[in-house]
């Protein structure tokens, strides 16, 4: 595809890997083409590419971890030996070894029933002719050099004891242990908050560092590879469509791919802002929610935890406003609590001047003015319904039912209005993507000209170039149909594009709130200010952000 | 932990307890005096009263299942309305086959199936899995009676290694009991046998696609040890569930065995009662196999929390 | 897609349900008259397998058997369905509350009572027979059900479009009856057929051990239970009815799976 540009290291003599003519099919249907690589000792490389790029094929191909059924060709040459050659036996002794690799979903990559200290010295025997004591020795000195210091997590711990961020602390520990000389991360962080995620990139540097390693981070996030790679591959569609020093990319690529890739990447929709006077949409005051904790013993009196502690927040009609925090902030609750999904302990809420009751209570005039949209474009549709069936669910709501007709010419408005065509009514929701199905989830929520629609997490599943247009879908929907957004989202960088106004939430309560801009530029909170210091940055947004 | 089993056992003495009321009305709603059932039509009203106030027949129904539950508790069933003998004698004799052919069976079983099931699910897709499966088929297919019937037409019958059916006694020593317990285990374990084996594959294939198996292999283990080392116990979380039901079943399947080799065990007794109107005994008969039943859930319930160290945290 | 158990599934599921129908207009010979001088003849073009013991024809008499095996086992599993099914969408859509609990516990307490246990209880009290028979294995198959609705039902109720649906303002029943059972529909048809077969198989041990289906209605296990002490003496008396119900079992068995292969697409889509 490309000339094969050789990454440069610091240190040229010694490349540690160099793919060559790399081709891997699965039942003839290509899943890599040709792919060139070299990567020296202690070099970072980063590989960036959105879902189907073939980027974790690539890191199992090194691995010699494909699945069963895939057929490779060409070389992937490690210390001038071919792993495509190597027998398995000898391929189990460089894994975790020399050659080690950390995945994306930190929950589950540890085996919930042995304790992390088993699980750790076992790879240091599995490799090593050591005494238990020194396997252990080993396994706790390694869990410290990741920040799992054995007086706070002493290795009888189980991972169900631990966080995201520390499980995947100790998948690190598992794959350092042994000084590897190559060190693979797949979306190490992508399952991470931003504070943990940060936490984590931080890691991988000093390991890159201090230890002599060699580290080839993937990412669909261009973000997250600056300022630890020193180069990057693009990859599409199973090519290397790009390859060379990052900022370099960012001023001068050819490629349009990357171009698109890197415009998408910041793109910023545009938007009308809604008039300082406009007339107050949803008022919020005093909220608090609570969840029962399951019983201890079915005598003992239920007990509760308070996820929303005294929010309040008022939405003005047009109005785009952020919700920002992390995971277990509260703001899913609050999400459901305004969907009148769950009681509200305390507090009152106002859409349009009327009190909204609880829970099922919710009256359908409220919900009327009200939808939302979901994270997830595949859980979010009833797979044994067709799109029209799908979309006008919401009509339900609505006082006097619609004749057919009138249904039909709905459908057809809401259809059209995101980019979609009428014929799509009559399929079922497997046959779109990702992209289109968010489409599909925004009519839905349009059909009944709402008022306010609640994001929640509505871009966060998607590509970067699809997220872009559907940014760019849901600005030209505010101003064409005078819709309020609550955009909810843990990634502040889209929260800062898209919203007038901000609020972020930390522990059930509102910590800081204001104009967009004046929170990211001036942040008041310690908060605030970690959470911004934490989210990663393209290179010309250094200085912004 | 503690919690954990203090929780799980609370539950289940309150299911036992439960099953003891329904099984108590349950017999209650039988029309007829056992009474003069026993006595038979030309007794005597006094006799009839006499027996009737030491059977406890003329006391109240809430302190008759009191009476009844506070017997069983100290190992008094009552009186065989029929043979007039302690219940907990008739039970005690019989119990001594039902039990251990259930055991046995359970043993011959799990020794089956593990292996198999192993087997199975490291070949998946292969000659040898394709066997395995197609076996279990047959296996899950056939009934246990039958199955029974042509293992002692053929052994016993025709081969003469085995006798036909009875029970030589555990006095004989336990060779020869287990002996002549040998062919109903079997019969009774193989179609156990086949299920557990598919439970043991399909459960050790689900656990081959998570992510900590990656992980081992990831680490340097070869297919093989990752399955040994991180495979087989999370594997044996749904195992242990239908090792729980496999009891009960086998349980209530030896009942049925037993009528095949005439063997003198609890269900014999049970369908003999159950032709006299001997409701008594196949009150106390059933209320034994349930308690049984929920036993073996508790240990089940202990089995979980050696395993899983999640169920271990949570209260 | 594997299907490869669909075809001899489903052959030997309509052969014995054929059988059953056909049964009902059109034996070979009359299962009810006995022949006392024909008796125990071995397999021949007139008996296609033999005679018993009182000299009806056991091909005749396997046909009607079937009609008792597949009536029992199918009206059983049905009551079980009809039960289980809403009491387990009833427990998820009020998940953690006391109808939940309710629920839950009471069936932990029939899974307490083996299906032969529950049905040698009802025939203490009520006597033997095939209703009773449906009953015992009915009331076994209803915690089956309601475990598995529960269950599937609550993994679905997190899901995005149910909350949808709620955000539409659609009530709990509406929702159960509109979005769940659809998208349950094919786990419990799955799980039907396997209870299905093991109705069949509960029906013949019943039957044997005489707690099923009463003379002179033919039944399977009671055909076996005749034939005990006859297996030496002409063994085609045990094989035939043992082949029966071991044939129908198989065919139904591979039937559910070639059912599960079908569906896994969506039902793996429903499990992530």
């Amino acid at each position: 595809m490309s000339t094969s540009v050789k990454a440069v290291s610091k240190d040229t003599v010694q490349t540690l890997l160099e793919i060559n003519q790399l081709n891997v099919s699965i039942n003839e249907k290509p899943i890599l083409n040709n792919i060139e690589l070299s990567l020296g000792k202690g070099d970072v490389l980063g590989i960036i590419g959105e879902s189907g790029s073939g980027k974790s094929m690539l890191a199992l191909s090194i691995m010699g971890l494909l699945p069963d059924g895939f057929d490779t060709a060409g070389e992937i040459n490690f210390n001038q030996q071919n792993l495509l050659q190597a027998t398995e036996e000898s391929l189990c002794k460089l894994r975790g070894s020399d050659i080690s690799m950390v995945f994306q979903e930190p929950m589950t990559a540890l085996n919930p029933v042995l304790s992390i200290g088993r699980q750790v010295t076992e790879c240091v025997k599995l490799h090593r002719n050591v005494s238990n004591k020194q396997a252990t020795d080993i396994a706790e000195q390694t869990l410290e050099k990741v920040g799992l210091p054995i007086s706070q997590y002493p290795l009888s711990r189980y991972p169900h004891e631990l966080s995201g961020g520390q499980r995947q602390r100790v998948v690190i520990a598992m794959a350092i242990a042994l000084q590897p000389a190559l060190l693979i991360a797949d979306e190490p962080t992508t399952a991470l908050d931003v504070t943990t995620q940060a936490g984590i990139l931080d890691l991988l540097k000093k390991l890159v560092a201090d230890e002599q390693l060699a580290l080839i981070l993937i990412s669909h996030d261009l973000a997250v590879v600056n300022g630890i790679a020193d180069h990057i591959v693009i990859m599409r569609d199973g090519d290397v469509v790009e390859r060379g020093d990052l900022k370099q990319l960012f001023k001068h690529s050819q490629h349009p791919y990357t171009r698109q890739l890197i415009e998408a990447s910041r793109h910023v929709p545009e938007r009308v802002e809604a008039a300082t006077t406009a007339p107050p949409l949803l008022d919020v005051e005093n909220l608090s929610c609570d969840y029962r904790i399951s019983r201890k013993h079915w005598w003992s009196k239920p007990e509760y935890f308070r996820a929303v502690k005294s929010v309040s927040l008022s939405i003005k009609r047009g109005e785009s406003v952020g919700l920002v925090g992390e995971s277990g902030c509260g703001k899913s609750t609050l999400t459901r609590a305004l969907l009148g999904l769950m009681p509200i302990a305390e507090g009152q809420i106002h859409l349009h001047g009327e009190q909204l009751g609880e829970g099922a209570s919710l009256s359908h005039a409220v919900r009327r003015k009200m939808q939302v949209v979901f994270q997830d474009p595949y859980g979010s549709f009833n797979p044994r319904h067709k799109v029209r069936r799908l979309v006008v669910e919401p009509l339900h709501v609505l006082e006097h039912a619609l004749s057919e007709q009138e249904q039909t010419v709905a459908l057809n408005d809401a259809l059209i209005s995101v980019g979609l065509e009428v014929a799509d009514a009559d399929k079922y929701i497997h046959e779109f993507s990702g992209g289109q199905r968010q489409r599909i989830a925004i009519a839905r929520a349009l059909i009944i000209k709402p008022a306010l629609i609640i994001l929640d997490e509505a871009v966060s599943a998607l590509d970067v170039s699809v997220r872009a247009q559907i940014l760019d879908l849901l600005s030209a929907l505010a101003a064409s149909h005078h819709i309020a957004y609550l955009f909810i989202s843990h990634d502040l960088s889209v929260v800062r594009r898209v919203t007038d106004r901000v609020l972020v939430m930390q522990k059930g309560e509102i910590v800081e709130r204001g104009q967009t801009e004046a929170v990211f530029n001036n942040p008041t909170h310690p908060y605030t200010q970690e959470l911004l210091a934490a989210t990663p940055t393209l290179p010309d947004e250094e200085s912004v952000i | 932990m503690l919690r954990y089993l203090l929780k799980r056992l609370t539950s289940l003495l309150l299911t036992l307890l439960v099953a003891s009321v329904v099984l108590f009305v349950t017999i209650e709603i039988v029309p007829g005096d056992p009474a003069s059932f026993m006595l038979g039509i030309n007794a005597q009203p006094e006799t009839l009263e006499a027996l009737r106030s030491e059977l406890g027949l003329d006391k109240s129904k809430p302190q008759r299942y009191w009476q009844w539950l506070t017997g069983m508790l100290q190992g008094d069933f009552g009186t065989s309305y029929t043979y007039k003998t302690p219940v907990a004698e008739m039970i005690g004799d019989r119990m001594w086959i039902s039990l251990p052919l259930t055991l046995f069976a359970l043993l011959l079983s799990t020794l089956i199936a593990f292996p198999a099931g192993i087997y199975a699910a490291s070949r998946r897709g292969r000659i040898g899995d394709a066997t395995v499966t197609g076996m279990t088929q047959l296996g899950v297919a056939i009934p246990n009676f039958w199955f029974a019937m042509l293992l002692v037409s053929f052994f016993a019958i025709k081969l003469r290694w085995f006798s036909s059916g009875g029970f030589v006694g555990w006095d004989q020593g336990l060779f020869a009991g287990l002996k002549s317990l040998l062919l109903p285990a079997i019969a009774l374990a193989l179609p156990q046998a086949a299920i557990l084996t598919r439970v043991m594959r399909s459960s050790l294939l689900d656990v081959l696609s998570e992510d900590y198996m990656r992980t081992a292999r990831a680490k340097g283990m070869s297919k093989r040890s990752a399955i040994w080392r991180h495979g087989l116990r999370n594997a044996m979380i749904p195992v242990l569930t239908i090792l729980g039901l496999q009891f009960s079943f086998l349980l209530a399947g030896a009942i049925i065995i037993e009528k095949v080799f005439y063997l003198p065990g609890l269900g014999l007794l049970v369908f003999q009662s159950i032709a006299q109107r001997d409701l008594i005994v196949v009150e106390s008969v059933v209320m034994l196999l349930v308690f049984a039943v929920v036993m073996v859930t508790f240990l089940v319930d202990l089995a979980y929390a050696w395993v899983d160290p999640r169920l271990r945290a949570r209260s | 897609m594997k299907l490869r158990t669909l075809v001899p599934g489903s052959l030997l599921v309509l052969l014995f349900l054929g059988a059953a129908l056909i049964s009902f207009v059109w034996t070979p010979f009359d299962v009810t008259k006995l022949d006392i001088p024909n008796k125990l003849q071995s397999p021949s073009f007139g008996h296609w397998f033999g005679t018993d013991q009182l000299g009806r024809d056991i091909f005749s008499m396997i046909m009607v058997g079937a009609r008792t095996s597949i009536a029992v086992a199918f009206i059983a599993v049905g009551i079980g369905m009809l039960v289980g099914v809403p009491l387990g969408l009833a427990a998820a859509a009020n998940q953690g509350s006391v109808i939940d609990e309710l629920i839950m516990r009471t069936n932990d307490l029939v899974f307490a009572f083996p299906a032969l246990l529950i049905a040698i209880m009802i025939t203490a009290v009520f006597g033997p027979g095939a209703v009773n028979a449906i009953i015992a294995i009915g009331i076994f198959n209803i915690p089956v059900f309601a475990r598995l609705t529960r269950g599937a039902a609550l993994s679905l109720w997190s899901r995005e479009f149910i909350l949808a649906a709620k955000v539409a303002g659609k009530r709990a029943t509406r929702i159960s009856i509109e979005h769940i059972l659809p998208n349950i529909l094919n786990l419990l048809i799955v799980q039907g057929t396997i209870q299905f077969s093991l109705g069949i198989l509960a029906e013949a041990a019943l039957s044997y051990v005489g707690l099923g289906a009463q003379p002179p209605i033919p039944s399977w296990g009671r055909m076996l239970a005749e034939s005990q002490t006859l297996v030496s003496l002409a063994p085609h008396v045990a094989l035939f009815p043992g082949f029966a119900i071991l044939l129908t079992v198989l065919g139904l068995n591979l039937l559910g799976d070639a059912l599960r292969d079908w569906f896994d697409p969506r039902l793996q889509r429903l499990r992530s």
